[in-house]
């Protein structure tokens, strides 16, 4: 075939590069799209992927590897979002009762104990209070002293005010004349402040990105990824192709691993104190929101706590069902319990 | 040929680096999770009685409960709310663990108790309802009457499982509490359970406090006529004298290798802190001043010595070498008389008694930092720490009845009452069972 080509002319020859190479391409793409999705289908064998980031835009409309996924994840919505919808929905609504009445039974019993600590604080600090009514009686003393002495200063005042009135005039021409040169400084200052805060916006809105996409970590965390969500959706509007619905699917995985991590710590009893604890634990959860497994991976080195970390975990089971188009993600999940709050 | 390669190796490259991309797209979900709630809720139902044990069955459950009650750590669950019959036999193959999930417990204690010619024998066994298995199985035997030891050491068990840190059940508080019109020591479990009288001095009784090894108790008594320190053991016995001398001696207490007595004494006229041997003999004397130097209390290590003096004007609480020399105040509760120090077993805190309103029990570091008041109605008085520094028993008239021992939590709370009856004062606290 090399002989063959060499004796055809170069038109020939370039065109039957270029199909050859169209070949090999779609060839190439379809290997990939097989390795890729046999990737995907050991899944459920192997621990889960995907880093719940919500850096969506960018990444997505980079190199061509999530754009994969979106296009599967806007199928799966396509697919199945009709059909579930009032299922979805149902549950999510059972599940937002229930969520609700938890946290009204968790209210009921905070506030019990807060108002005995205030109550206890409150008495502690009767001593404090004491000494500071004396304070304030001293204070009220000293304000009254403090009154007449500037009714006598006033009548000084008047006396000097003449003096005073021709002294603030010329003061007046001066301060204007001042301020007007302040003014054109400020403008300037004010520029270059808008340019480095637009700049730091910049740098910040990257690093929060960044940091988002390393990991979620807590609570405060949720807050900002509502807005981090909006910047990525516009970022991936710029990369192109499917990068919207990646970031739709990130934001509701958000959603669901803050419920996941709310119920799972809602059972978790363990005695508050000084000494730092960590333990890992990898727990697998089936469709249904039942756990399968729950194994230590990394134990904190005390037994007692492992123990209350797996029983919390089982305590937890079921957790509420992970949402169909990204179970995937929800099958096997790493769970970092800490005794102390960072 | 170089044709295909130039179109063969950026397709390959395109191709490796999806491979690559998605591999590296794969990473785990993570979730953080901290802020554990207290309260490790367990069900203790009515224990089976396998024979001649119907009561100790039912007491065992309920001494256990009290104890995991008061240690502030536990959720006993209702028995009413319990779906298995009480006093159910068997082991785990006979009950579901569902029926104690399903209540919220996460542990459940199980005992087969049987007496055999007046002794007890209690297998009994905390299982983890969640991880569905027995994790402490114990058989413990007893005269009937002491029923309460076994319980008080499962209980122990149970805390450990939990919290991985020993418990202070089966410890005991020594106290003084009025028979008729005089007042003689008591020493009880410290849920007021298992109370025994041990001086019959028809006198007066003061100041009782442990030796590290909680087999002896040392007080002051006027059995013959004028105050002496005697010891005497908390099993019962006959007291020994150990001072003659003239004045008041009293608040003795054992130095850390129990070879030693610190004490009040009063026999030269003013009353001074003084070190005593076992049989009496005056050592040194620690406190030199014009005042009254009263109410002396070790700290953990035995380096230092907690007391109270008037030398600034009233009574309030100073810290000074074990071996005496200058002293510093530590109490500044805005009060003229505070007294009765106590140092925490951790040796990070000492409690007082400074009036206010009352006398109320306060607390600060051992310098007189981060003070805090701990009681505010009543008289609450002659506070004593539990050995694991967690608790804080004292005397109280806010407890319902007369003046009465209550045993108060560090967590928080509200102090619970455990003696019973008379008029009761001065408890002390035994050290960690051994």
């Amino acid at each position: 075939m090399r002989i063959n080509l060499r004796q055809k002319n170069q038109n020939r020859q370039t065109a039957q590069g270029v199909a050859i190479s169209f070949a090999l391409h779609v060839f190439g793409i379809l290997i990939s799209l097989l390795v890729f999705s046999r990737a995907h289908a050991k899944l459920d064998n192997e621990p889960q992927i995907f880093t719940v980031t919500l850096e969506g835009g960018e990444v997505l409309g980079g190199v061509g590897k999530v754009p994969t996924k979106g296009k599967e994840t806007q199928k799966l919505i396509k697919d199945q979002v009709p059909d579930e919808a009032p299922d979805v929905k149902k549950q999510k609504e059972v599940e937002k009762s229930v969520k609700e009445e938890k946290v009204e039974e968790s209210k009921k019993e905070t506030p019990k104990v807060d108002s005995e600590k205030e109550k206890q604080l409150e008495k502690l600090s009767l001593v404090e209070e004491l000494e500071r009514k004396k304070a304030e009686d001293k204070k009220r003393d000293d304000e009254k002293k403090k009154i007449e002495e500037e009714k006598k200063k006033v009548e000084e005042k008047k006396k000097k005010d003449l003096e005073e009135k021709k002294k603030k005039e010329e003061d007046k021409k001066k301060k204007l004349e001042a301020d007007q040169k302040k003014k054109v400084k400020d403008e300037l200052d004010r520029k270059k402040r808008e340019a480095e805060a637009k700049e730091k916006e910049k740098l910040d809105r990257d690093k929060r990105l960044s940091d988002l996409a390393r990991q979620i970590k807590s609570k405060q965390y949720e807050g900002e990824s509502v807005n981090a969500g909006g910047e990525g959706f516009g970022a991936a509007r710029l990369g192109g192709q499917a990068g919207g619905g990646g970031t739709l699917a990130a934001y509701a995985k958000v959603a669901y691993q803050n419920e996941l991590q709310e119920h799972v710590k809602a059972g978790w009893r363990w005695m508050v104190r000084s000494e730092r604890l960590r333990t890992l634990v990898r727990v697998k959860i089936e469709q249904s929101g039942n756990i399968a497994d729950v194994r230590v991976e990394q134990s904190s080195g005390n037994s007692n706590f492992d123990d209350s970390v797996v029983r919390a975990v089982r305590k937890a089971s079921p957790v509420p069902p992970p949402p169909k188009e990204f179970y995937q993600d929800f099958s096997d999940v790493r769970f970092w319990f800490d005794s102390q709050d960072q | 040929m170089k044709t295909i390669t130039q179109y063969l190796i950026p397709f390959l490259l395109i191709l490796s680096i999806q491979i690559l991309s998605s591999k590296e797209v794969q990473a785990q979900t993570d979730i953080r999770i901290s802020g554990a709630q207290s309260g490790f809720p367990v069900a203790i139902p009515q224990m089976c009685n396998s024979g001649n044990a119907a009561d100790p069955a039912v007491k065992i459950a309920e001494t256990i409960s009290r104890d995991l009650q008061i240690s502030g750590l536990f959720k006993v669950l209702n028995p009413a709310s319990f779906v298995e019959t009480p006093g159910k036999c068997g082991g785990p193959e006979s009950f579901a663990y569902s029926d104690w999930t399903v209540i919220g417990a996460e542990g459940v204690v199980k005992g087969d108790i049987k007496s055999v010619g007046g002794n007890l024998q209690a297998d009994l066994y905390l299982y983890d309802a969640l991880q569905q298995k027995a994790v402490i199985g114990k058989r413990y035997s007893a005269p009937e009457n002491e029923y309460h030891k076994i319980a008080h050491k499962f209980a122990n068990e149970i805390l450990f499982y939990f919290t991985g840190e020993h418990g202070v059940f089966g410890t005991q508080i020594a106290y003084v509490s009025a028979v008729n019109r005089f007042k003689e020591l008591f020493v009880m479990d410290i849920d007021g359970e298992n109370n025994k009288q041990l001086t019959s001095d028809r006198g007066l009784v003061f100041s009782p406090s442990w030796n590290p090894n909680g087999d002896k108790l040392i007080y002051t008594s006027y059995a013959s006529r004028s105050p002496e320190l005697y010891v005497t053991s908390p099993i019962g016995g006959k007291p020994s004298r150990i001072t003659k001398r003239p004045g008041l001696e009293i608040g003795a207490k054992f130095s850390k290798d129990g070879s030693k007595v610190l004490s009040s004494a009063s026999f030269d006229g003013v009353s001074k802190i003084v070190m005593f041997d076992l049989r009496g003999q005056l050592l040194s004397t620690l406190a030199q001043s014009g005042s009254i130097d009263v109410s002396p209390t070790y700290s953990p290590d035995g380096s230092q010595i907690a007391f109270c003096s008037n030398r600034g004007g009233g009574p309030q609480v100073y810290v000074m070498g074990s071996n005496g020399g200058a002293a510093k105040r530590i109490s500044f509760a805005d009060s003229n008389y505070c007294t009765s120090p106590a140092w925490s077993p951790k040796g990070d805190k000492v409690a007082y008694v400074c009036r206010n309103a009352g006398f109320q029990i306060f607390m600060s570091d051992p310098n007189g930092g981060a003070a805090i008041q701990l009681t505010f109605n009543g008289d609450n008085e002659d506070p004593s720490w539990s050995p694991d520094g967690r608790f804080l028993a004292f005397s109280s008239t806010t407890l319902g009845g007369p003046k009465s021992i209550g045993i108060l939590s560090l967590l928080g709370g509200k102090p619970t009452k455990v003696s019973n009856g008379a008029v009761s004062s001065q408890p002390a606290w035994s050290p960690m069972e051994k």
